[in-house]
């Protein structure tokens, strides 16, 4: 992919983790931040894929899908522990 | 040729991408309840995260596409089963809280 | 399962365990093909007889397997509908009563068919699953267009129906 199209679009994914960490700090309950913290996952795997391509390796994949397992197993825990008092309750 | 056609597809997905990302954010920036943070979120853990994923066509190099599908397959049968657990809590939240306060209610009239 | 399901089960289990090993590792080196076959056989033969396979429907697996196509196809066309709905939704600010709606689901599908059910409609967008029993055969949605409940499970009985049905009955 040529680097027209990605550096652009690298520069616009940082701003939206930026607007991303706006969305967590602004929000006014548990769950809110639980929300937002599951959106900005999903921003920083999008910018690991674009690095991907930049950079044409395809070990910056290995970091997104271990950091999409891992925001996955945290947000169902989060879940859990606020609605029943424990991860596994 | 079909070099520069997968160029083409490539960036019209990863704009697609981007733009329901923004759109998401800004839901989440916007909306005042979690269930509908919940819509605006699964705008990007769905289709937008795929979006951007399925532009590695354009790369053409087949490790990069074999990795990017089994992300595309993985964050597709994950994402509704997380936006569920934060839901469901969201929602016994609300009814216990209503709960409580119908019986406050009746304590303070009686 | 039919009498064919009986062999043909377990080799494309087999082939997709190997498959996805393969696309972890990127190779198609013949001794790592060999080695995946091996693991997805153990790990079949072992799932068989501890008992976490289990298959309840009477489909034979050749019927079910040509349904897939049209389950991950119209799933794909859900997903734009759903995101072209959400989008609007969200850029125009309209004032659409988002709610809760319940829909009844088959419930004689058991475990598989609920949790087909709840990554099919969870995955669009426009709904997002609250609440799944399988048992008394109910899931409670969150829609964006609430204002009328009828028509939402309507079109989800009827999504239900042309995609889900031959796979996860």
């Amino acid at each position: 992919m040529p680097d027209f199209i990605v550096v652009p679009a690298l520069f616009w994914v940082t701003f939206l983790l930026i607007a991303g960490g706006v969305a967590l700090v602004r929000a006014r309950n548990v769950l809110q931040r639980v929300v937002a913290l599951d959106l900005l996952a999903i921003i920083v795997i999008a910018l690991l894929a674009l690095l991907c391509y930049l950079r044409g390796q395809p070990f910056y994949f290995d970091a997104a899908v271990a950091l999409a397992l891992l925001s996955f197993v945290s947000t169902v825990a989060a879940a859990r522990y606020l609605d029943q008092g424990g991860p596994f309750g | 040729m079909i070099s520069i056609v997968l160029e083409v597809v490539g960036g019209l997905l990863l704009l697609i991408g981007l733009v329901l990302l923004t759109i998401s954010v800004l839901g989440v920036l916007r909306l005042p309840t979690v269930l509908g943070q919940l819509h605006a979120q699964g705008l990007a853990t769905g289709p937008g995260i795929i979006c951007i994923l399925a532009s590695s066509i354009a790369t053409e190099d087949i490790r990069i596409i074999t990795f990017a599908a089994l992300a595309i397959v993985f964050v597709a049968l994950t994402s509704p089963v997380s936006s569920h657990a934060i839901a469901r809590t969201a929602h016994r939240r609300r009814t216990a809280r209503k709960a409580q306060e119908s019986a406050e209610d009746k304590t303070t009239e009686s | 399962m039919g009498k064919q399901g009986g062999i043909l089960g377990p080799v494309v289990r087999i082939v997709v365990l190997t498959a996805i090993y393969l696309m972890v590792l990127t190779s198609i080196d013949p001794a790592d093909i060999l080695v995946g076959v091996l693991l997805a056989t153990a790990l079949v033969l072992a799932g068989r007889n501890v008992g976490i396979i289990r298959t309840r429907s009477q489909t034979p697996l050749p019927r079910r397997l040509a349904g897939v196509p049209a389950l991950i196809g119209g799933t794909l066309i859900d997903l734009v509908t759903g995101t072209w709905k959400t989008a609007r939704w969200l850029i125009r600010r309209e004032v659409a009563k988002s709610d809760l709606v319940e829909v009844p689901i088959p419930p004689h599908g058991g475990p598989q068919s609920a949790a087909a059910w709840g990554v099919r409609v969870g995955f669009v967008p426009d709904t997002v699953v609250v609440e799944i029993d399988e048992e008394k055969g109910r899931m409670l949605l969150h829609v964006i267009d609430a204002t009328d409940p009828d028509a939402v499970v309507a079109e989800q009985l009827d999504t239900y129906r042309r995609r889900q049905r031959r796979v996860f009955p």
